[in-house]
């Protein structure tokens, strides 16, 4: 099984979006063999920046959208065919800039669909701006004299919107991006990956993530309990936890609003006669 | 026999609930009904009015003066009262302490149109018994309060020994009394739709309510997002995986859904998209009508791409052309608007819809014999096969980005032609099947006085041009515009008259531009109301004479 497709990938060399490509691709690769999962049945959802064209290299059902609207759009696919597992990728900004609404709402709802953040606080493809990501001070394009703003935490956003499973990775840490994604995988509900990941160009972090990422499965660590994954999160030190921070489960938004088998008799049109009756 | 009555009161006050409630008796006692539901946009405070239209005649909109009005409050009969016809009854509430009648069965203020209705019944001399069963039918477990307020109204009248008429049973055969954004909704459950996405936005949004009440009967999911970007979002996602969907919203929403009406255009994922317009720009005038989202619609989204744009002229229309819409969207795989109104959508009328009809999902299939799918394949009529995830052996990508056959993405120059070619080959396709199809309505008589129209103004249209020596052409398909049908129908005409509901002309400029025809008078509202009968009979009038 090879899910690679045969077109040349446009990634600069060291870029962290590789770590994340080919995490994914062993995971679904090992799924689709041991018939977990069905190829035509994984579907892969993608917004804008460098990790968007990432749908282009995977040989899966995709959609290609547009910048923040892959949230609704999962939630969408997801709710027409609950068949499909429905994967989608999102960037620092794409999801928590022009798409923050979204991506929350997508949350709360515990829509069954998994994203996965390409979070390198960097907007890499328009050529280095600052993100919501971005520490305070950074230097970029648009900050030349350093970002006045303070940065957000993706994975706490999430934790407090009611996200059912919520993890933080690294991408030089392939054999755990491996685990999480596996896990991701099995959770029924809003599933959150962020992934941390150096641009090599415009933000190079791998010697600072590797100085900082822990692994909370390491420790003595309670991943059912939503408090102290929130504490973990706002704990004030230099170290980075990553690792399944919280998982719970809780019914799906999709089998709360769809009905019934509908989607099996998708081209069946109910009898209108009896709801007109009712209009006379 | 056409009468209308009016009945003015503060929001809160039922208005809406009971001119439907007073609609259905006559439609059940034999005659057309045309409604109209005047709001203001708040909760409270306002003064509202419905007009009940009744006839023995076809109507096909309201009449704006009226034989009878009923007002809970003195402000609201004041500013409506020129609006009186000759002979006109009036029973306002220094008449007729509502306030008490509520208040002596311990009701609640939005019961008050039940009142009316039993001084009504009293008036027109309606059997009591016939109007007590449709009252136990609409209310349910509401009537018994509502029929003692029925019959103090009547008894109040009746002790009065008010002048009354004896009105005969009408001779129609009772029909479905729907409001537009109910017809709009019954369209798309018809032609298979199976996820309705909105933003509650007025006029709009009692689509969604209506939807969301049957979702069960109708087997759909009709759901509230966090806004109109998700919706469309989230209904162009369903439509990629095989399900017709549509989104409904006004203006403003439209304005939001641009950047997705684009990529719909360009991933050719099908998508209904319902603008149900009112007084714009920006928050404008929310529960009142026009029509000046159409140069909107038919530019909305950046870059070029196919679309359709399809206008209603009344109710039966709006459930035709909705069915419709989702044949052409999953047919061509674009966006398809449907152009709607306050007046159309909010107003209600009793219909015969051809339910009957059916509308079968057109889809061009993949031939499995291929060796591989390509969501793009390049061919002919700018058509590619569709297909949706899960399919065995099938791998669907779609790409916001120029992409190519197989929907990877390229932005090399061969491949940004061949695609933006394929598009262009798609338009053409759409513009020759429409020359086919009929996307204008002729009315009248032949003469050499055209009235052209689009949308909501055909109701008032329809009955002012009666008797007269004018022609009436209504276009339907915006987009194609359906040049040849026009030209053909005004070849010997040496007036046209232009009638639309908004300031800048935006029908008008488009027909002059496409059919090279000059336009003798235009017909310009935008006092937020719908057009009169009487107002433009007596413009037509001049016109003709």
């Amino acid at each position: 099984m090879n899910l690679a497709t045969d077109r040349k990938i446009q990634w600069c060399p060291g870029c962290g979006n590789f770590g994340i490509y080919n995490a994914l691709k062993t995971v679904l690769e090992k799924e689709i063999e041991n018939g977990t999962l069905k190829q035509e049945d994984i579907t892969l959802v993608s917004g804008i920046g460098c990790y968007g064209y990432i749908t282009n290299y995977y040989h899966l059902n995709s959609f290609h959208t547009i910048h923040g609207r892959v949230p609704p759009l999962a939630t969408g696919i997801k709710l027409a065919n609950p068949n499909l597992t429905v994967i989608g990728f999102v960037g620092d900004g794409d999801a928590f800039a022009e798409g923050m609404s979204h991506t929350i709402h997508a949350a709360r709802r515990n829509t069954d669909i998994k994203l996965i953040l390409h979070n390198n606080a960097v907007y890499g493809l328009t050529t280095g701006q600052f993100t919501p990501t971005s520490p305070h001070g950074f230097k970029s394009r648009s900050t030349p004299f350093g970002n006045p703003e303070n940065p957000i935490n993706p994975s706490l956003i999430m934790l407090l919107s009611n996200a059912t499973f919520v993890a933080r990775g690294f991408s030089a840490d392939l054999k755990h991006l491996q685990y999480i994604f596996s896990e991701m995988l099995k959770h029924r509900g809003f599933a959150f990956v962020e992934v941390l990941q150096p641009c090599v160009t415009f933000n190079n972090t791998y010697q600072f993530y590797k100085e900082r990422v822990y692994k909370v499965e390491d420790l003595n660590y309670d991943s059912s309990n939503l408090k102290s994954a929130v504490d973990l999160l706002m704990k004030d030190d230099e170290k980075i936890p990553t690792g399944i921070l919280f998982r719970t489960n809780l019914e799906t938004y999709e089998e709360q609003v769809a009905l019934e088998n509908y989607y099996l008799n998708r081209n069946e049109v109910p009898d209108l006669t009896e709801i007109i009756n009712e209009f006379i | 026999m056409d009468l209308s009555i009016f009945i003015g009161g503060q929001a809160g006050e039922g208005i809406k609930r009971g001119s439907m409630l007073i609609g259905k008796v006559f439609n059940r006692f034999g005659y057309n009904v045309f409604i109209l539901n005047d709001y203001g946009s708040i909760i409270r405070g306002g003064t509202d009015y419905s007009e009940v239209r009744v006839s023995n005649e076809e109507i096909y909109t309201s009449y704006n003066k009226f034989d009878y009005m009923f007002a809970f409050h003195m402000d609201v009969f004041e500013k409506y009262k020129d609006k009186q016809k000759e002979n006109c009854s009036t029973f306002t509430d220094d008449k007729i302490n509502f306030d008490s009648i509520i208040r002596s069965v311990d009701g609640q203020p939005f019961m008050k149109p039940s009142i009316v209705l039993g001084m009504l019944t009293y008036l027109l001399q309606i059997p009591v018994d016939f109007v007590i069963d449709v009252i136990k039918d609409d209310l349910k477990e509401h009537a018994p309060k509502n029929i003692e307020l029925f019959m103090a109204g009547y008894n109040i009248l009746k002790d009065k020994n008010e002048q009354h008429i004896h009105l005969l049973k009408g001779t129609n055969t009772p029909k479905p009394l729907l409001y537009g954004n109910d017809a709009i909704g019954l369209g798309g459950v018809k032609a298979g739709m199976k996820v309705y996405a909105a933003y509650p936005i007025t006029p709009s949004s009692t689509l969604l309510e209506f939807l969301a009440k049957n979702a069960k009967r109708f087997n759909i999911t009709a759901i509230q997002l966090e806004d109109e970007i998700a919706a469309i979002n989230l209904a162009l996602g369903s439509a990629y995986a095989g399900v017709p969907s549509m989104v409904g919203t006004s203006g403003a929403g439209i304005d939001l859904m641009g950047e997705t009406i684009s990529l719909a255009g360009a991933v050719e994922v099908p998508i209904v998209i319902v603008d149900v317009e009112r007084v714009g720009p920006s928050t404008g005038a929310p529960t009142y009508t026009e029509q000046s989202d159409l140069n909107l619609v038919l530019n909305v989204g950046h870059g070029e791409f196919p679309r359709i744009v399809l206008a209603p002229g009344d109710i039966v229309e709006a459930f035709e052309v909705t069915a419709k819409a989702f044949q052409f969207a999953w047919w061509y795989q674009t966006p398809v608007f449907i152009l709607s109104d306050k007046h159309i959508s909010e107003s209600a009328q009793n219909v015969l819809i051809p339910f009957s009809n059916n509308y079968p999902p057109l889809i061009k299939t993949f031939d499995q014999e291929e060796q591989h799918y390509k969501r793009y394949k390049l061919n002919e009529d700018g058509i590619s096969p569709l297909a949706f995830p899960s399919m065995k052996d099938i791998i669907v990508h779609v790409n916001s980005s120029e992409h190519t056959e197989e929907g990877y993405s390229s932005s090399d120059p061969k491949n940004l032609i061949s695609m933006k070619e394929k598009r262009l080959r798609k338009i053409k396709t759409i513009e020759e099947d429409f020359k086919l199809m009929k996307f204008i309505n002729v009315f009248g008589k032949e003469s050499d006085v055209a009235v052209v129209s689009f949308g909501s103004p055909k109701g008032a249209i329809l009955e002012a041009i009666k008797d007269l020596y004018i022609k009436f052409i209504q276009v339907i398909s915006l987009e194609p515009f359906p040049k040849e049908a026009l030209l053909n129908e005004l070849k010997d005409v040496k007036k046209i008259i232009s009638i639309e509901q908004n300031s800048f002309g935006q029908f008008a400029n488009i027909l002059e531009s496409k059919t090279g025809k000059s336009i003798y008078k235009r017909v310009l509202k935008y006092d937020g109301r719908p057009f009169n009968v009487w107002e433009l009979r007596n413009i037509f009038k001049e016109v003709v004479k």
